[in-house]
């Protein structure tokens, strides 16, 4: 069996509900972490551990998970982005650099200026990180971001590995 | 040709008259109402007017309007079928007054009398000494008119604050002056100028030098080729009346030295007449410059520059948010190694085995992916 190990960083847990409400996960709770259990199939895994940051994200469980980490899921409005206190996606980057990583900004439809283009791949922020949009109405615009998380930037950055 | 003015209020009169005078030979404006002229009646300079049956009162209206609409120089004839209505007439500034039914060939020569004897008269009176506007005669125009007196005379062309100069040497244009440009490049500028003005003196015994040297007629087919290389340039430009405007959303990149010129005017809203106006280079070359400058969007039509730096100002604070994420997504080097802490026991919620995950993701792999996110998700 094969597991890809996600990690999903919200500002208050908030978003997480709604971004992963099409998901058919099953919860579950590990080291004190809310961890969601996605089956791709019989012998491919996604585990999604849920950090706030409010709550803090302990450094010990981050540097544990770093080493195996496939993905990593960064959930925020536009607002959150701008008011974001102590750098904390910085600080949070900085440990988990070699991960491909999106960040989802919640929008409601139409409201950024963004084409269908960026709407589908996504703006670049790094080699390995994207930008995605999604609207809680919108369950392709979902489906989209979790598709670039799993799936596009991990086979993406597999290929440039190999 | 003849461009006439007529007030008749009589359908049937308006229909004798154009066929006295068809077009596309003679221009006909009819006016039947004198409260109501159209617009552009104003702008035309009509050979003679004719108040064609109409009552006294109503011609002295048609006089009292034509005056207030800047027409007073035009010659009005009445004609009426009523010999009292005549003498009547008579008593209004008129130039002449025709007693209906007159023979056609007898109406023309009195038309032609009045029309050509005026012109006769007004050159008698001011002899090469005159003033006009350059909608009227432009400086193909001028050049030929004062060409055919044969005299020397300087000529001052003025238009919205440009200002020229040509001096004439027993009819031939012997200098011409604008602004820091003269001859052909001063030429080149003045032979577009159809809105201003142009005042015509006799230079007496003035001594006057040929600083040109062409003959006019080479002058005047120099002038034309300009006319119409612009014209076809001109097509895939937007109107010389448009406003453009540097678009300051677009880094320029290098540069020709024109093209630097011409963004540097464009930093305020500017037309491409004024343009090439303010410009000394040769105008073909800017307008081939603007091509290039309008398709790159380095300058627009300044409403839609307008309207685009209003949407960028609206998206501003977005885009300095990208800016800043990108920089945290940055590779950057690891500050220090954090050593690994091992857990001694698990927490009995711990549920699930951790397992190194597969970095390597199959095609397969991709496309169950993609149908259990997207497939499902849509």
């Amino acid at each position: 069996m094969r597991i890809m190990e996600t990690i999903v960083i919200s500002q208050d847990g908030q978003y997480q509900q709604e971004l992963m409400s099409e998901l058919p996960t099953l919860r579950q709770r590990v080291y004190g972490v809310d961890v969601d259990r996605l089956e791709i199939s019989e012998d491919l895994i996604v585990h999604l551990y849920h950090f706030s940051l409010e709550g803090g994200i302990a450094g010990e469980i981050l540097d544990h998970l770093q080493g195996h980490l496939s993905a990593m899921v960064m959930i925020a409005d536009l607002e959150q982005i701008r008011n974001q206190e102590n750098n904390d996606l910085d600080e949070i980057r900085k440990t988990v650099n070699n991960v491909p990583a999106i960040l989802a900004i919640r929008s409601e439809k139409d409201v950024l200026p963004y084409n269908r283009d960026a709407k589908a791949s996504g703006l670049l922020l790094a080699d390995n990180a994207r930008m995605f949009f999604w609207d809680p109405e919108d369950k392709r615009s979902k489906g989209i971001v979790w598709n670039a998380a799993l799936n596009t930037l991990q086979f993406e950055t597999v290929n440039n590995l190999l | 040709m003849y461009d006439i003015l007529v007030y008749a209020t009589n359908p049937e009169s308006v229909t004798e008259i154009k066929e006295l005078f068809p077009a596309p030979v003679h221009q006909v404006c009819v006016v039947d109402e004198n409260d109501d002229w159209p617009v552009d009646v104003p702008e035309t300079l009509f050979d003679f007017a004719l108040a064609w049956e109409a009552p006294v009162q109503e011609v002295s209206k048609f006089l009292e309007k034509q005056q207030a609409v800047g027409l007073g120089f035009v010659p009005v004839v009445a004609l009426t079928r009523d010999s009292s209505e005549a003498d009547q007439l008579f008593a209004l500034p008129l130039a002449d007054v025709i007693t209906l039914p007159t023979p056609r060939a007898l109406f023309m020569r009195t038309i032609e009398t009045l029309v050509h004897g005026r012109k006769r008269s007004e050159e008698d009176r001011r002899g090469m000494n005159w003033q006009g506007s350059l909608s009227e005669f432009n400086l193909i125009d001028l050049i030929q008119m004062v060409d055919a007196g044969r005299r020397s005379v300087e000529a001052r062309l003025s238009q919205e604050g440009l200002n020229g100069r040509l001096v004439f040497g027993e009819g031939v244009l012997c200098d011409a002056q604008f602004r820091a440009l003269s001859g052909s490049a001063a030429l080149k500028k003045m032979v577009f100028w159809s809105r201003g003005s142009f005042q015509i003196r006799e230079l007496g015994d003035e001594a006057v030098t040929n600083e040109i040297k062409l003959q006019n007629q080479e002058i005047l087919l120099q002038l034309f080729e300009v006319l119409a290389k612009q014209d076809q340039l001109s097509r895939d430009l937007p109107d010389f009346t448009t406003q453009l405007l540097r678009n300051p959303l677009m880094e320029p990149g290098e540069l020709t030295g024109l093209q630097s010129k011409i963004l540097g005017q464009c930093q305020q809203a500017i037309t491409i007449f004024e343009l090439l106006q303010v410009l000394d280079d040769d105008g073909e070359d800017i307008l081939l410059e603007l091509k290039i400058m309008l398709e790159m969007n380095l300058i627009g039509d300044r409403v839609e520059v307008e309207a685009a730096i209003r949407e960028a100002a609206e998206t501003s604070n977005f885009s300095k948010v990208i800016s800043s994420i990108s920089s945290i997504f940055k590779r950057k080097p690891r500050e220090s190694v954090v050593e690994y802490q091992f857990y001694e026991s698990l927490p009995e919620e711990s549920l699930l085995p951790l397992q190194f995950p597969a970095r390597e993701l199959s095609e397969d792999d991709r496309r169950l992916i993609e149908g259990k996110l997207l497939g499902g998700s849509q």
